[in-house]
């Protein structure tokens, strides 16, 4: 076989082409056939812009989107009005789209102010639609809700989401902890004050004045007040040594500085290195340790719970070894914002040794280049550090784990509020569209397509969720979770003019081909080259046990006349690919979605189901629903065990004793109360036969079984027995 | 306590409270008052929820019930006729960490404290409120209650009480805001004490009707229920009370009801011939006054004092000249 004879295959094979061919992607514009219908995203309505709302109380992250729906769903009714106001709204939703594409640092109230200004401006509108559109503006303005800034789906998209969310956690996390702190000073304060008033001091006539105010000062005379007031007993005086451990704890909950009331402490907890973090954290510890050690003795002191055997030890020998992960979560966290492109082998290490840490650690390593510069037949990096990260992050077992990109941040938003409000560290590995090579698509759609494509999916990892490995994933923000590769349709008009639909899988390949970058793996080939050794990519990566011998992959692409192109794939690329294929199976193994164990399990429990029902009818379901039969016979045992007693034997149902006092009263030695308050027979020969008749008798709800008597020389024995009968 | 959880490992002692811990005084309810009964399980709920009874406090009105607090070794506070759920929610307003407790009976509650008790419900603040109702006033004697049933005699009904009774249950369940409402009888220890635990763990206000016998003044009202199981109708649901094979021996009337469904409970509790013991119904979602109303502001001492003299210095009060008022008279 020759180049010139098969030059799809040869350069599938080979990755060379023939001297002089341009059937490149980049050279010819072409694009990836599933991607084609969202590369004018003006037409488009998706989650950009996101509002960073600054309200508290509200939700952290919105979408302009969900906004104008919400508006919408309140001010357009049903009908031919509810249309135009929703057609006037949307146009003003749009125009915001134009805006934030241009300019940052956009409020949304001031956005919508510019967007229905040019809105109404438009030259084309007559008086009355103007008129309208004004009224319609004016009642969606009201019901925009919470402001806050605007941000396009750029490079620093889910940079700022994750700055945002953490300043909004800490915010309130440090205005809680000094309100909490400043609670305990307040009842501290509290404390020495009720012992001052019992001083000498606090009893004098100084204190008395100005205890009186200056309303009735002349009527009194407070030194003759002091003396009357008796003196203090030493012993309701504050014991020295308490005192000055309170004191103490006041000076360093006073002192503090970590937190303050509008949430910013004197620190800084913001940082672009793991190790510097680490270093400021360790720096920190001894004040957080005097900190920690007096909110103990604080909360001791004011439960009056302090044990000075037990509690001095503890505190003097209190260090940082003994601050353990409530403490974490106490102290404010610190955000570490690492640049992901950049990182060297220093920052690699103290990244995994803060993760490892148990400490606060937000850790955001954000890249704009999912996949590196192509080292094919180099080292095979293919950005291994970048695409593994937050798998291995997740191995650590302890640290809370978000990977998205920023197409997906979105859906991932409550996921990141999870991660900095939980105690301990958390990566948030995210990925922007920003690579050189995708210049000619916007971001949102690259990284749209690297979560699409699994080279960048999308998951949770939550170290707390649950007991099973599965529950700690969520892989749901990803398209079609449980299959390797999401599927579309990819409608087109074929040579004969008729419309036909396909599904296609999205590959981590398609998404290659739209980076320029890669174009040199790529050759489209002439319709008149295509024949029968071509299959399409994801059924030449799915067959693993097939031969795959003399067989060209290809892709289908898009030209800049709208002509579908085969793409043949280099096999070099493959090996990119099969990681990420490989990549996603595991993850999906991960989290329970699909695996060969679950299968077989299902498969088992339903054989072993279906020989059940075979042999025994019908199954009630969960055995939940007790028939009629079954209480009864419950009933019915119950009822034996009840029967089982002697008659002769006297006794208590104690259970269901209801305290009433009637026997206790009676003779509080033969009847007593157990440790639940109800009556049981204590000791016979405290009392006589005729006292547990009468109990008897008296128990409203016959508890009391007298049986027979135990002493027969008790007079009128054959009288009792008989008033005895009923209750034996 | 500073709102840190269990920011402190080391618990000054080990100690564990028994139901001795919190006994206080010999009660002075006639022997067979179903009050015992009332008191033992409040007494097993803290001990067996340790709670400390310097953060407990249980308050009452006016009654033979509300002599309650008297016998609890906690905080107390035995207070006005009608008056013990505006107490009560002073209290846990002021204090919410305290566990608030309240004792009320028949015409405590439905009488003289109708507005009170209506208006609790909508608050829905968390506490646990027990109505003795034992259908008639006993402290003063065999007078007629709102709970008394039709044609009852009694010191000032002596031809029989006119007017149907008041349904608590159906009441507290016409409320806004409603989020738990139980029946219990004294008479079946056993429920009641897992009703009271359930009622203790609803974050809001549960309500409890306890019917409870009164040996002294109706030795017999409630006989045809505890000597006719059938008319004892137990409720029983995964959401709420659990099966007790050990209660259907005596009590085979049984059925599943679903707490949450508010027009069954509606129903179940119209029903005047069977009485229905367990959950009726349950609410989480309702939101708590106390929650509603928190503020983050911290009220020392001065800043109320300064708010204080802020509003005095609205007005402004002119002092009458000793001669000026002699010239007037």
């Amino acid at each position: 076989m020759t180049a010139e004879a098969h030059p799809a295959l040869a350069f599938h094979l080979t990755g060379t082409r023939p001297d002089g061919d341009a059937s490149d992607p980049a050279s010819l514009a072409l694009c990836p056939a599933l991607l084609r219908n969202f590369l004018d995203l003006r037409e488009l309505r998706y989650d950009y812009p996101l509002v960073l709302v600054d309200t508290e109380g509200e939700a952290a992250i919105d979408s302009l989107c969900e906004i104008v729906n919400r508006v919408l769903r309140s001010i357009a009714p049903r009908g031919l009005d509810g249309e135009r106001v929703r057609r006037n709204v949307l146009a003003v939703e749009s125009a915001i789209r134009d805006l934030v594409s241009t300019r940052q640092d956009l409020l949304l109230s001031a956005a919508f102010d510019e967007a229905a200004d040019r809105q109404l401006a438009r030259p084309d509108r007559s008086a009355e639609d103007r008129e309208l559109l004004l009224k319609d503006i004016v009642r969606a303005r009201r019901e925009l809700g919470a402001d806050g800034r605007l941000v396009g789906c750029g490079a620093e998209a889910t940079r700022a989401v994750v700055e945002h969310i953490f300043r909004r956690v800490e915010r309130q996390r440090s205005r809680a902890a000094f309100l909490q702190i400043e609670r305990a000073i307040h009842r501290l304060r509290g404390l020495l004050r009720c012992d001052d008033l019992r001083s000498r001091d606090g009893r004098g006539p100084t204190a008395l004045r100005n205890a009186v105010g200056t309303s009735f000062e002349s009527e009194l005379d407070f030194d003759k007040l002091a003396e009357y007031l008796p003196s203090t007993k030493a012993e309701s005086r504050l014991p020295r040594e308490r005192r000055r451990r309170i004191e103490s704890a006041l000076a360093v909950l006073e002192g503090q500085r970590f937190f303050s009331p509008d949430g910013e402490g004197a620190y800084d907890f913001e940082c672009t290195s793991c190790r510097e973090a680490l270093d400021r954290h360790d720096q920190r510890l001894p004040a957080m340790v005097d900190l920690a050690r007096a909110i103990r003795v604080a909360e001791l002191e004011l439960d009056n719970a302090y044990c000075a055997e037990i509690h001095d030890p503890y505190l003097a020998s209190f260090d940082r070894s003994s601050l353990n992960s409530q403490d974490a979560s106490l102290f404010p966290a610190y955000l570490v914002d690492v640049d992901g492109d950049g990182i060297g082998p220093e920052e690699k290490a103290a990244l995994i040794g803060a993760l490892s840490s148990n400490l606060p650690f937000k850790i955001l390593v954000h890249t704009n280049d999912v996949f590196r510069e192509p080292r094919i037949g180099d080292d095979g990096d293919f950005g291994a550090w970048n695409l593994g990260l937050a798998r291995m992050a997740s191995g650590l077992g302890s640290a809370f784990v978000v990977q998205t990109t920023s197409s997906h941040v979105y859906a991932v938003r409550d996921g990141i509020a999870e991660g900095m409000t939980r105690r301990g560290p958390a990566l948030f590995r995210t990925a922007a569209g920003a690579a050189p090579g995708h210049s000619s698509i916007s971001p949102y759609l690259v990284s749209a397509s690297a979560t699409e494509s699994r080279a960048f999916p999308t998951f949770i990892y939550d170290p707390a969720a649950g007991e099973e490995l599965s529950g700690h994933f969520e892989l749901d923000a990803n398209p079609q979770p449980e299959r390797v590769w999401p599927v579309s349709e990819l409608s087109y008009e074929d040579c004969d003019r008729q419309r036909v639909v396909d599904d296609l899988e999205f590959t981590v390949v398609d998404y290659l081909a739209a980076d320029s970058r890669y174009a040199r793996h790529f050759m489209a080939l002439p319709a008149g080259d295509w024949d029968a050794s071509m299959v399409p990519l994801a059924e030449y990566l799915g067959g693993e046990d097939a031969d795959t011998t003399g067989r060209v992959p290809y892709i289908w692409m898009v030209d800049r006349n709208e002509v579908l192109q085969r793409v043949v794939v280099a096999r070099g690329l493959l090996e990119a690919a099969k990681r990420c294929e490989r990549d996603w199976r595991s993850l999906q193994e991960l989290a329970g979605v699909r695996t060969d164990r679950v299968r077989r399990l299902i498969e088992e429990a339903q054989r072993e189901w279906e020989k059940q029902s075979m042999g025994q009818g019908e199954i009630a379901p969960n055995g939940a629903d007790e028939s009629p039969t079954s209480l009864d016979s419950a009933a019915v045992a119950a009822k034996a065990a009840g029967n089982d007693r002697s008659p002769d034997e006297p006794f208590i149902e104690t259970v269901r004793c209801s305290t009433c006092d009637e026997c206790v009263n009676r003779n509080n030695k033969m009847f007593r109360y157990n440790q639940n308050k109800q009556a049981y027979i204590e000791d016979l020969n405290a009392g006589t036969y005729r006292q547990m008749v009468e109990a008897a008798e008296a128990c409203k709800l016959a508890l009391i079984h007298p049986g027979k008597p135990w002493n027969p020389d008790e007079p009128d024995l054959d009288e009792l027995m008989r008033r005895a009968a009923p209750f034996i | 306590m500073l709102g840190f959880p269990n920011q402190c490992s080391l618990v000054a002692n080990g100690e564990r409270y028994a139901v001795a811990d919190y006994e206080s005084g010999v009660p002075r309810w006639c022997s067979g008052c179903g009050d015992h009964g009332i008191l033992g399980a409040f007494q097993r709920l803290c001990r067996d929820e340790q709670l400390p009874p310097e953060k407990t406090v249980f308050v009452s009105g006016i009654g033979c019930s509300s002599r309650f607090p008297h016998y609890m070794r906690t905080y107390g506070f035995h207070g006005l006729h009608g008056r013990a759920l505006p107490v009560a929610e002073g209290i846990k307003l002021r204090r919410p960490d305290l566990h608030v407790f309240v004792n009320t009976g028949d015409g405590d509650c439905c009488s003289i404290g109708t507005a009170h008790w209506i208006h609790a419900i909508r608050y829905n603040m968390d506490m646990t409120v027990v109505m003795h109702d034992n259908q008639i006033y006993g402290l003063t004697k065999m007078q007629m209650s709102p709970t008394t049933p039709k044609g009852l005699k009694s010191n000032t009904s002596p031809r029989g009480a006119y007017l149907d009774a008041l349904n608590p249950l159906t009441t507290t369940l016409g409320v806004s805001n409603v989020s738990f409402v139980a029946q219990a009888v004294d008479w079946i220890p056993s429920l009641f004490q897992e009703i009271l635990s359930q009622a203790f763990h609803h974050k809001g206000f549960s309500f409890i009707r306890v019917l409870q016998r009164c040996p002294n003044y109706l030795p017999t009202l409630f006989d045809s229920m505890m000597h006719e199981p059938s008319r004892t109708l137990i409720l029983w649901h995964e959401q709420g009370l659990a099966r007790d094979p050990e209660l259907a021996r005596v009590y085979d009337r049984q059925i599943e009801h679903d707490p949450s469904d508010i027009a069954r409970a509606r129903e179940l509790a119209s029903d005047l011939e069977v009485a229905p013991v367990g959950i009726l119904y349950r609410n989480e979602q309702v939101p708590c006054y106390e929650d509603v109303r928190r503020s983050d502001q911290l009220q020392t001492p001065e800043m109320i004092e300064a708010a204080l003299n802020e509003e005095f210095d609205n007005f402004t009060v002119e002092p009458v000249r000793q001669a000026e008022t002699a010239e007037g008279e």
